[in-house]
């Protein structure tokens, strides 16, 4: 379906010439057929361990590629690789505790940091369940971002479990959390910028109600 | 206006070495909180980095009828609570890794002088939030009032906080006199 | 006063001494800041339009945004996510998504502001972490660094490596995007999520 906002047909001449440049990045990420050998052999070696593990536990082990070559692209010593993929591993092997294995590979991993920026294994699992439709991505994401800012955790946690349980979009987590973040950005305590932002809610959330945007923002003119 | 709002606007101006004053004038007041606060030194640095780039990138929104030096508090207070937050998980999954697989020595932070060492051991051994408001209340010597405008917490929790903090500090005594 | 209370104030008098700061602090922080761009005043009219800054944008509804105010983006078809990326320090970032390329790709356009950068790339989950792989381009007119890429859908991690004109790099996580918690590899991430995913 094509969408076209009025906002933007004021600047639709300018599309044949994006994408004319971003034709361009599509040839830069042909996959490079051994990218692990960018690692020292033994540290390749203790990976591919790990990875095997993962295979025969049944959990993703793309991420864990990826965790070994951020780390070799930052230049990490290899004994930090080796633990921050096998924290990825263990992780993994939480999450499939805490909410099943039948993720796709961004539930996989905004799991895995949300297990990693202290969310307990107990937390996660209210995540657990019927969340066909629901955004599970993005209220990880949120949720993770939060305690990263400073949030407490419990608090982070459930006013995301909260709003997750009424129903709330992924629009709904984008202005929640694009809200507080400039409300910290502005000097607020964390914990008390997602407690006033989050009393901005409705009672009851219902599918299809937005929280106030952002001040910068505009009214929602898509869809 | 006061010598802080002057620089601040000349900053606005276009003045960027104007903002060197206010660092210098604030710098090592913060760097006492922030290492009393984080118990060592390198988190204390990030912890100043970032509050003086935040407090730099947000200097628009600084309104003159607030104290600098609080505005600039309050997005310090912040920055070391969340660089507690992410120490205390990266002090975990150390730990984790380290019972699995390594056996490298203990690090522990560097410090001079006895007594500092000490009286940081000490402050370290408080809950965050009690040790948070031991400072602000004692070392800083700010108002209960601006303690709360400060930390989001209300008076009567943060007077509670920092009476628990004493009491630890006077049980910790009893313990040692006992010894 | 009680023994007790006197070994509290004791504590209080020692924790008040003044630390030891290291005399180059100031000016470590004075490096980052001139990387920054100059701050502005709240409210100060529309100036800010023309100059690349933080846009709080939604999945849905930031686009139109993109495009009307900063005037490089325009989109057509199936509206997806994105993000604007910045300056090791400073707000800026100018997003614009643009047309899909193929079904499922979206391109997600990266900004960063580092105008005394010499070069800087993006580098994440999606150039399998390789730092020569998606260079940014310096527009014209300064410090403004951009490059546009196709994501499949989901939740990607990036980070920005800025090399410096004395040949320093530095790992920039988007302060305008959500951060993936810190692991113990040096540097934070970023997260940017690309409409269509299941969740």
């Amino acid at each position: 379906m094509m969408v076209v906002s009025s906002r933007t047909s004021r600047f639709i001449a300018y599309a044949a010439m994006l994408s004319a440049v971003a034709l361009q990045p599509l040839a830069l990420f042909a996959q490079d057929p051994d990218p692990l050998s960018r690692l020292d052999p033994n540290t390749r070696f203790t990976v591919e361990v790990i990875i095997d593990s993962a295979r025969v536990a049944g959990v993703p082990t793309r991420p864990l590629t990826l965790k070994a070559l951020e780390g070799s692209a930052k230049h990490a010593d290899n004994r930090h690789i080796i633990a921050a993929v096998r924290s990825v591993f263990h992780a993994e092997l939480d999450v499939r505790v805490a909410l099943g294995s039948a993720l796709d590979e961004s539930e996989w991993t905004s799991a895995v940091s949300a297990l990693q920026s202290g969310v307990p294994l107990e937390v996660l699992s209210k995540f657990r369940g019927d969340h066909a439709g629901k955004p599970l991505t993005r209220a990880l994401v949120v949720m993770t971002d939060l305690i990263q800012r400073g949030v407490p955790m419990s608090e982070a946690s459930s006013a995301i479990m909260q709003l997750w349980q009424r129903g709330a979009e992924d629009g709904d987590f984008y202005g929640l959390w694009k809200n507080v973040e400039q409300d910290i950005l502005s000097g607020q305590n964390p914990g008390s910028a997602l407690q006033q932002r989050i009393r901005e809610y409705p009672g009851r959330l219902t599918p299809g109600s937005k929280i106030p945007p952002a001040s910068q923002e505009p009214d929602n003119s898509s869809s | 206006m006061s010598e802080d709002a002057a620089d601040v606007q000349r900053v606005l101006s276009g003045d960027v070495d104007a903002y060197a004053k206010l660092v210098d004038r604030y710098y090592d007041r913060c760097a006492r909180f922030a290492i009393r606060m984080l118990g060592n030194r390198d988190d204390a640095e990030d912890a100043l980095q970032s509050t003086f780039l935040r407090a730099y990138r947000a200097l628009g929104r600084y309104q003159e009828r607030d104290r600098f030096s609080a505005w600039l508090y309050r997005i310090l207070v912040n920055q070391c609570r969340s660089i507690a937050a992410r120490r205390s998980h990266r002090e975990r999954v150390f730990v984790r890794e380290e019972a699995l697989l390594l056996n490298a020595p203990d690090k522990r932070p560097a410090w001079s002088g006895e007594d500092e060492e000490f009286v940081q051991r000490v402050l370290n051994e408080l809950d965050p939030l009690l040790r948070e408001a031991f400072l602000l209340k004692y070392v800083e010597e700010l108002s209960y009032e601006e303690m709360a405008a400060l930390t989001g917490a209300g008076v009567s929790a943060l007077k509670m906080r920092v009476k628990r903090a004493c009491d630890r500090l006077r049980e910790r005594w009893e313990r040692i006199r006992d010894d | 006063m009680t023994e007790q209370d006197a070994y509290v104030a004791w504590m209080a008098r020692e924790a008040k001494r003044p630390v030891a700061v290291d005399p180059m602090a100031v000016e470590r922080v004075m490096a980052r800041v001139r990387l920054e761009p100059r701050p502005r005043r709240r409210g100060a009219g529309w100036g800010w339009l023309v100059e690349p800054r933080a846009l709080p944008l939604s999945p849905a509804l930031g686009a139109a945004l993109a495009a009307g105010l900063v005037g490089i983006g325009a989109f057509i078809g199936h509206m997806q996510n994105d993000r604007g990326g910045q300056n090791p320090t400073g707000r800026s970032p100018t997003v614009a998504p643009q047309p899909p390329l193929a079904s499922h790709d979206t391109i997600i356009k990266f900004v960063l502001v580092a105008p005394h950068a010499a070069t800087v790339s993006v580098v994440g989950d999606f150039n399998d972490w390789d730092a020569q792989a998606t260079p940014m381009k310096r527009t014209p007119t300064g410090g403004t660094w951009s490059v546009a890429i196709p994501l499949r859908p989901g939740r990607h991690v990036y980070a920005f490596v800025v090399n410096g004109a004395n040949g320093g790099t530095q790992w920039v996580a988007d302060p305008t995007a959500p951060l993936a918690p810190e692991d113990g590899l040096g540097a934070p991430n970023s997260v940017v999520l690309v409409g269509g995913s299941a969740s």
